[in-house]
Parts: structure tokens; C-alpha cells; sequence
């Protein structure tokens, strides 16, 4: 583990900063900029367990 | 579909990343009036080869770099947070003399997308900040040892 006490402040409430989920549009949400995950290490993944932080990496078809 | 969670059944969403657009307009001009023109010419490009792309529109946001700027705080709208240059790569990233993510104020560490190795969701400037926090406790605890037994 990294931390053990994380504090987070982001200066814009919605949070996620540049791979922020949006609702954009009434029932409607999209990545409104970074749109695709392939530099994300795998061994950052694994080390901070990010699975049971309910990361979940979906292929492109 | 890849995610039903994002449209409401049969419905979709696309995202455009469309380069290159300045971040700064010529006098008087700012993105607030440029915006919609921008979205106009960016939908007739895509429909000159879709051609059914612009009628199934139902909405649609867009962020020019001012947006970008305003929300998250990208600063001149840089996906980067700060250019992808020679002079401010690797131990100059984001500043010669400050590339070890130690700030200038002690205790207080840099992270993100400034920092090396630069852009893109990777995790890697907020691991590196970590080992390099890490490395420091450490150092601070044998210090102390030492000046305790000394
Ligand atoms: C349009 C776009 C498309 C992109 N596409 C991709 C992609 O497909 N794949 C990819 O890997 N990367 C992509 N990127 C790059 C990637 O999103 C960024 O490199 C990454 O999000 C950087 O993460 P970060 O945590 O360093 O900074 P950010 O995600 O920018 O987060 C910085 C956070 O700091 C907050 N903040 C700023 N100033 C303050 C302050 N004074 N006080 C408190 N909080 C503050 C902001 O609100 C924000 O939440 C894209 C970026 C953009 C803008």
C-alpha cells in the first residue's frame, strides 16, 4: 500500500480530472476526454489492487 | 455497446478527439463564439463519409481548449499538462532541477501529468512520487536512529 490515510482534493467537485465520466446529456455518459486505457501499467493495477476498487478494463471489439 | 450503463437501450455515444485547433484565437475571438462553428465543420466531415451521422445526433457536448482549461484545469487546454518537448522531457520534466517529484517545499511531493513520464492514463508519475516519498521516509527514519544512538 502506498497510503494509508489518502485525503483527495480536486478543484472541480465532479472529479476524475482529464478521465472524468460525464453525463452529458439526460441518461447519457461518456468519457468527455481521455477515451481509451493503454498505457495504464499493469504492475500499478496489480500492486494497488485496483480490481477490488472496481477497476473492470473492457476490450475494444 | 460495450458499456449499456453509458446510452439508454439502442441508443449510442461516440467520442471525437479532433486535432489540432489553436488554444488561442486571434484577437477578439474567444472559443465561447468559436465553439459551435467548430462542432458544424467537425459533424460535416464526419457526414461527407457517414452520411446518416449528422441526423442521428440526439446531443452533444464539446470541450475546446478554454473548456478544457476551465474544467479540469488543463492549462492553454493541454491534454498534457505542458508540451511533449525535448526541453521538457525526462529530468526537465516539468522544469530542469525538479524532475525527482520533490517540490520546493519540503514534505510537499508532485505527481501527474507534468511530471515524467508525462501523459496518458498510465499511473506511473503517482508511483514514481510514491517510491520517491518512500525513499525519503526512509531516510528520515535513519537519520533519526542515528542522531538517537549518536
Ligand atoms: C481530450 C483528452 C483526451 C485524452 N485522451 C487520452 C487517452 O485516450 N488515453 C490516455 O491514456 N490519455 C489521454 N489523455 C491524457 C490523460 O487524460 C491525462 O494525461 C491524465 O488524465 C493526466 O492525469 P493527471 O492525474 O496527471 O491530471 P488530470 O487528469 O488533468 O487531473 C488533474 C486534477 O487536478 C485538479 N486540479 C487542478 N488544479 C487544481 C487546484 N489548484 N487545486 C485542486 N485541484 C486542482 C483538476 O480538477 C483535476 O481533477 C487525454 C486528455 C485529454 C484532455
Amino acid at each position: 500500500m502506498f497510503m494509508t490515510d489518502p485525503t483527495q482534493f480536486d478543484a472541480v467537485i465532479i472529479g476524475g480530472g482529464a478521465a472524468v465520466t460525464e453525463e452529458f446529456l439526460p441518461a447519457f455518459r461518456n468519457s468527455t476526454a481521455s477515451y481509451s486505457v493503454s498505457l495504464l501499467k499493469p504492475k500499478i493495477v496489480r500492486a494497488m489492487d485496483l480490481a477490488r476498487h472496481g477497476l473492470e478494463l473492457k476490450l475494444r471489439p | 455497446m460495450i458499456d449499456p450503463s453509458l446510452a439508454p437501450p439502442g441508443q449510442h455515444v461516440a467520442s471525437l478527439f479532433c486535432q489540432y485547433f489553436a488554444p488561442e484565437l486571434p484577437a477578439v475571438r474567444s472559443w465561447q463564439d468559436a465553439r459551435a462553428k467548430a462542432v458544424e465543420t467537425i459533424i460535416d466531415t464526419i457526414t461527407e463519409v457517414a452520411p446518416n451521422f449528422r441526423g442521428s445526433i440526439l446531443g452533444q457536448m464539446a470541450l475546446s481548449s478554454m473548456d478544457l482549461e476551465t474544467k479540469p484545469g488543463l492549462v492553454g487546454g493541454d491534454i498534457f499538462h505542458g508540451q511533449i518537448r525535448l526541453d521538457q522531457l525526462f529530468s526537465a520534466r516539468p522544469a530542469l532541477g525538479h524532475g525527482d517529484y520533490r517540490s520546493p517545499i519540503a514534505g510537499l511531493y508532485m505527481c501527474g501529468s507534468s511530471t515524467h513520464p508525462d501523459g496518458g492514463v498510465t499511473g506511473v508519475p503517482g508511483h514514481n512520487a510514491a517510491r520517491e516519498l518512500l525513499r525519503d521516509r526512509r531516510r528520515h527514519a535513519r537519520n533519526n536512529k542515528a542522531r538517537a544512538t549518536a
